[in-house]
């Protein structure tokens, strides 16, 4: 099969995948007790029944469930997300245009961070099999991914902000607006620091555990045997024959783990007060602001569809032998 | 072959006494089922710690005058949901209302003639939650509507007040304060008398160290909905209207709508029906252009139009006509003579009419300048320069302030969400204030602790009620409620649950209303009274 027919099929059947996924989405989302109209106004005094009642009209939520669907669905084919209900006149697309990129721009400083530190500490742990590094090694691994993030960040922000005064704990960009470009550039760096390294640090180990298991699996092969027997350099064994292999399964992770940590990383964007994706999903999520939830599962969702496709584009280079089959 | 035979024998043999263990267990579970099975429930928001370790003390104290209450929390947006379907139908909780529900009654917190909204039988399937109706109460409510002087408003209040104790609709609990945390050095924070409906702190005076400052960084849990003063009654609305908008009169310091603001003076003729006031000359919009008239009638048809949907919604459904005479002078003709028309005028913060030009009342909460695109003009000490998105609002000070020059330069308002990373934002200098959104109880002790920070307390004179549905067969019974308000251990809430940071709540006014009943005996805590009095009942 060519890469074009493959590409086409992949495409094809995402479109499925899609609808099913905002179906899901949107009708688990009306499960959930409550709407906009009783978060801002139940405790309003000055809310009456008819006032409330001409709210949800305009909200659009006196209609019957599927045709509120049908109406959303409509403006996605056209490009339109919708409008917040929670905040007055603001279109979903301006709202989330800014987080996407705040969480883009973590989540991938924290990928390539751990990326950085998985794959040497996994090699060598692969290669010192048993020895004290790879105990320790293991170690570590265990302690990341079984430590919850949010302790991880308050911890850090104790040391780092409290006691040691080094760096900000919440925000990202709080440096006034007509402040100069390398002011902006290092008040972000700064802010950022704290929250890629527990993302990092949590993911590294999950990368580290899995590059060891697979270099070991791949250091027992026959071509490494080979590689050894011509008499090449240990570090060339390593790193030129094994390594390359020994990505593959890694590389399906790390382009899981881009998606995953767009969605995912609510619990640390909310603790570092980092203006991205996952704190904006949970707002949403109390204030039941529909149209914000939905335009965020639709870019989550169509994010993980190309980046698994780019995913199994990648691993067809790395490993000749997969084809488009 | 044998060796198969045995261990599927073994497989089945083992899901068998799995299943009837389960079986056994749930059976079991039923018989356990105690005589007096939860005849109540409770609901606490999960989000507040202290709404539900309250709960929890006022449950138990419950059980042992032998009422079964279940504590269950749900998040605001439920609990919403919940106390709007009871005061729609009194449905209870089972039946997808409530039953006994936590509130904090903001909306007379100032101005007692918000009982009304909250106990009037006109009310109910609006804030009457409870589903109140008493003909007795809504007479002196009225009365104290329209009654122009405030020692014959106090009086009817006085009788509501022993009206509502009797009746227990709900049971007052305690008064809350508020804590901001400053670093230590800033001074001149005041509470804010500029919108009076919410508790909020007025900052444009404060100094750190004794001078004027270039820059104040303040923290707060929640964002704005939008920087237009119509359409947001959230309490960060309400703090960044303060300072953005001004209302024709203030708060002064005795707590009336006397001071003036937009508004110099003001006058009533025609027994009360007819309100005159003069605006202040010479104030200008943020963009230059001058405060009129015209502004403060778009502002209050604004709030009267149902179509615009603005927040405020039904707040002068007195008024039959807003009047521009001249510039300078605005008349409200009112249906009726209306006692708290003052502060229903000093909470509604004037915008700019030019900037809405030829917007329909419909399309209002479209606008650019509602959604935030475009940066509104105010007429108050700060101009709103940036607002990021649940991110960060910038304001600069503006030097023609009306009411004198800000001492601060520039204020900006962070959005932490979490309550730990706040604390440790002012601990660790990243902030300058910290407001007071966030539930402090023993991080409290952490920050008076710290010589870094010091606390700015006061009483936000709200109270936090529980609210019990009148439409419940049990909660129907006056002596049911009376019992359980007796077995309600305010002291202990206050002391040991609020760290000393809650005043004890024996009525629903604060002790510095003018409203508040002085003279009017509290209901006790007295389990034993409770237990004698269901007893009576024979529940």
């Amino acid at each position: 099969m060519s890469l074009f027919a493959f590409l086409r099929r992949r495409v094809l059947s995402a479109v499925p995948q899609f609808l099913g996924m905002t179906i899901i989405v949107f009708v688990i989302l009306r499960l959930a007790p409550g709407s906009p109209v009783d978060y801002y106004l139940a405790t309003n005094p000055y809310a009456t029944q008819e006032y409330i009642a001409a709210l949800e009209e305009r909200m659009g939520l006196r209609l019957p469930l599927w045709q509120q669907y049908a109406r959303w669905l409509g403006g996605i084919v056209q490009g339109d997300l919708g409008e917040s209900l929670s905040h007055p006149g603001k279109p979903v697309s301006s709202l989330l245009r800014d987080k996407i990129r705040n969480s883009l721009i973590l989540s991938l400083a924290a990928n390539l961070l751990s990326v950085v530190i998985a794959i040497p500490v996994g090699v060598i742990a692969a290669v010192r099999r048993g020895s004290a590094v790879d105990g320790l090694v293991r170690v570590f691994t265990l302690f990341g991914y079984s430590m919850p993030s949010f302790w991880l960040a308050l911890l850090l922000i104790q040391v780092f902000t409290v006691r040691l005064h080094l760096l900000p704990p919440a925000g990202f960009i709080t440096v006034p607006s007509d402040a100069a470009v390398v002011d902006v550039v290092i008040d972000g760096v700064r802010h950022a620091i704290l929250p890629v390294v527990v993302l990092a640090l949590l993911g590294a180990a999950l990368t580290s555990r899995m590059v060891r298991s697979s270099m070991l699996e791949v250091l027992g092969d026959d071509y490494i045997r080979t590689a050894r027997a011509k008499g090449l350099q240990e570090r060339r064994v390593v790193y030129g024959h094994a390594l390359r292999n020994g990505l593959l399964p890694t590389v399906t992770i790390l382009g899981l783990q881009v998606g995953y940590l767009l969605a995912s990383a609510a619990v640390t964007e909310t603790v570092f007060a980092w203006p991205g994706v996952g704190r904006e999903v949970i707002q949403a999520t109390y204030t039941r602001d529909y149209p914000v939830i939905m335009g965020i599962t639709v870019i989550v969702g169509t994010t993980l569809i190309v980046v698994n496709l780019v995913t199994d584009v990648l691993y067809s280079w790395l490993d000749p032998r997969i084809r488009y089959q | 072959m044998g060796s198969s035979w045995i261990r599927n024998a073994i497989v089945v043999g083992v899901a068998m006494v799995g299943l009837w263990a389960l079986a056994a267990d749930l059976a079991g579970r039923a018989d356990a089922q105690p005589a007096s099975a939860p005849k109540l429930t409770m609901v606490a928001r999960s989000g507040s710690a202290l709404e539900q370790q309250v709960a929890l003390a006022i449950a138990a104290k419950l059980k042992e005058i032998g009422l079964g209450v279940e504590v269950v929390s749900a998040d605001y947006t439920t609990m919403a949901a919940r106390a709007r379907r009871s005061a729609l139908s009194g449905e209870t909780w089972a039946q997808g209302g409530f039953d006994i529900i936590f509130f904090n009654l903001a909306g007379m917190a100032f101005e007692p003639a918000g009982m009304n909204r909250y106990f009037h039988s006109a009310s109910k399937s609006a804030a009457n939650f409870w589903s109140l109706a008493d003909p007795q109460l809504d007479r002196e409510l009225d009365a104290a509507s329209t009654a122009l002087d405030v020692p014959k408003r106090a009086e009817h209040y006085a009788r509501a007040a022993r009206l509502l104790r009797d009746d227990m609709p709900v049971v007052p609990i305690f008064h809350p304060r508020l804590v901001y945390a400053l670093r230590t050095g800033w001074t001149g924070i005041k509470a804010n008398q500029v919108n009076q409906s919410k508790a909020t702190a007025s900052f444009f005076q404060m100094k750190y160290q004794g001078k004027d400052a270039k820059q104040l960084r303040m923290a707060t849990p929640e964002d704005i909905r939008t920087p237009n003063a119509l359409f947001d009654w959230t309490n960060p609305g309400k703090t960044l209207n303060s300072m953005v908008f001004d209302s024709l009169v203030m708060l002064d310091d005795a707590l009336q709508p006397a001071m003036p603001a937009l508004a110099q003076s003001w006058s009533f003729t025609d027994g009360g029906k007819t309100a005159t006031f003069k605006l202040r000359k010479g104030v200008k919009w943020h963009d230059g252009k001058p405060f009129t008239s015209r502004d403060v009638k778009f502002s209050f048809e604004t709030r009267m139009n149902k179509e615009a949907g603005a927040e405020l919604g039904s707040g002068f459904r007195m008024v039959e006509q807003v009047q521009t005479p001249d510039d300078a002078t605005v008349v409200l003709k009112m249906r009726e003579a209306y006692a708290p028309l003052l502060f229903e005028v000093g909470l509604t913060e004037i915008v700019p009419a030019h900037v809405f030009e030829g917007v329909a009342p419909k399309e209002l909460s479209k606008s650019p300048y509602t959604s935030g695109e475009k940066l509104i003009p105010g007429t108050g000490p700060y101009r709103l320069v940036a607002w990021k998105k649940r991110e960060q609002i910038e304001l600069d000070a503006n030097p023609d302030y009306f009411r004198g020059k800000p001492t601060v330069g520039r204020i900006t308002l962070s959005i932490i969400p979490d309550k730990a990373t706040a604390m440790a934002s002012i601990r660790g200098g990243e902030v300058d204030v910290l407001d007071v959104m966030y539930e402090l109880t023993k991080e409290l002790d952490e920050l008076k602790a710290d010589p870094n920070v010091t606390l700015f307390v006061y009483e936000a004179l709200n109270v936090e009620v529980m609210g019990l549905n009148l439409r419940h067969p049990m909660l129907s019974n006056p002596a049911v409620r009376q019992a359980i308000a007796l077995a309600v251990p305010r002291e202990h809430i206050a002391k040991d649950l609020g760290r000393g940071y809650l005043t004890v709540a024996t009525q629903l006014l604060h002790p510095q209303s003018w409203g508040y009943a002085k003279q009017l005996a509290s209901v006790p805590f007295d389990v034993n009274a409770a237990r004698e009095l269901l007893k009576k009942q024979g529940q």
